[in-house]
């Protein structure tokens, strides 16, 4: 990410999941910041299914953990069972929960990417960059609707060298369970070997 | 087998994210730092609310299961509003207590134990300012802690 490239979230349209409303003002309040001017503020998974039923997004942000539906089904549902024009919008699992069974299960639901609270700008503004330029396969199957999860093989575009680079080790995982793991951890489970623009 | 359909995710906001207008990235990153200034102090009284929150999680006649979820359910709260502390510990403490719980097959006098130094670990480093060598010692004292829970839970298993 450059600190001179352009962006213009002017016109897009995001949908904010969480049902703690302190939490949902920061991501809200940096989205805005951002230049996002039409944001749709949700508590519950069911909330977000009815306001995906009515209108398209070009980015859903939610937290894992919801009243009624969580953030994991809702993608689940998005990917499957919402109108087929809206299957491929881009979400975005944001969770303060991060251990590796969980992060697998953002991964496993169809998420494209998962940050750990407390929400850093930087971060959040670099994945929405790489959803937005990412050129990932979408793949629907019996067992899993999502992006393409051997995206890990490709890694995040390397136009921007401040994500993982080539020269980096890869990463061993720890025992399913482990213990809640940070953003650089989080970004280490992803090993770029070439651009996917 | 089952049939699989590959598509090329093509996101519509890639498209409007390259027209005319917009800002800088640089100028983005800078209005985002002065809006989470803003939320600082209503991110740390948060804060407040959720270590008393654990205080009396601590003293409620809950059965253990609900307890646990509650206590679980409030650290993760301070994990999510940690971002407005000055020090980073306050975060790293909120998390080894999220990982106690998780891991904690009931409240145990060696889990409430554990329980307790982190909320007394969390009160002490809330709206301190960043001091990482004084700080130090108590992630230390409390990774042993959950250290020592996790040696006593393989001893029972």
């Amino acid at each position: 990410m450059q600190p001179s490239q352009y962006i213009n979230l002017d016109k897009a349209r995001a949908l904010i999941v969480d049902d703690n409303p302190q939490s949902l003002d920061i991501i809200v309040g940096v989205l805005t910041s951002f230049g996002l001017r039409n944001v749709v503020r949700k508590a519950t998974g069911p909330e977000a299914q009815d306001e995906l039923r009515y209108q398209a997004f070009d980015l859903i942000l939610t937290n894992d953990t919801l009243p009624a539906l969580d953030g994991y089904d809702l993608t689940r549902w998005l990917r499957r069972e919402a109108d087929e024009a809206h299957r491929h919008t881009p979400v975005i699992v944001v969770t303060s929960h991060t251990r590796r069974d969980q992060v697998e299960k953002a991964r496993d639901c169809g998420a494209n990417f998962i940050i750990a609270k407390p929400v850093s700008p930087a971060i959040m503004l670099e994945r929405i960059l790489w959803v937005a330029k990412g050129d990932r396969l979408f793949i629907e199957c019996e067992t899993y609707a999502g992006p393409d999860r051997r995206w890990r093989n490709q890694g995040p575009p390397v136009e921007f060298p401040d994500g993982r680079r080539r020269d980096d080790k890869s990463i061993e995982l720890g025992e399913v369970g482990g213990h809640n793991m940070s953003q650089d951890e989080l970004d280490a489970l992803i090993k770029p070997m070439r651009s996917i623009a | 087998m089952s049939e699989v359909k590959k598509s090329r995710m093509k996101p519509r906001l890639g498209q409007l994210m390259t027209q005319k207008g917009g800002m800088y990235v640089a100028e983005a990153l800078k209005r985002a730092d002065a809006t989470m200034e803003t939320l600082r102090e209503p991110s740390l009284t948060g804060i407040d609310d959720y270590i008393a929150a654990l205080d009396a999680l601590l003293a409620s006649d809950l059965d253990d299961a609900a307890r646990i979820e509650a206590l679980y359910a409030r650290s993760s709260d301070i994990v999510s509003l940690s971002g407005a502390e000055r020090n980073k510990a306050v975060q790293i403490a909120a998390r080894s207590l999220c990982d106690l719980l998780d891991e904690a097959d009931g409240l145990t006098p060696s889990v409430l134990a554990g329980v307790k130094v982190h909320v007394a670990s969390i009160k002490l480093l809330h709206r301190a300012p960043d001091n990482p060598t004084l700080h130090a010692p108590i992630l230390q004292g409390l990774a042993s802690v959950l250290e020592k829970r996790r040696g006593e839970g393989k001893g029972q298993g």
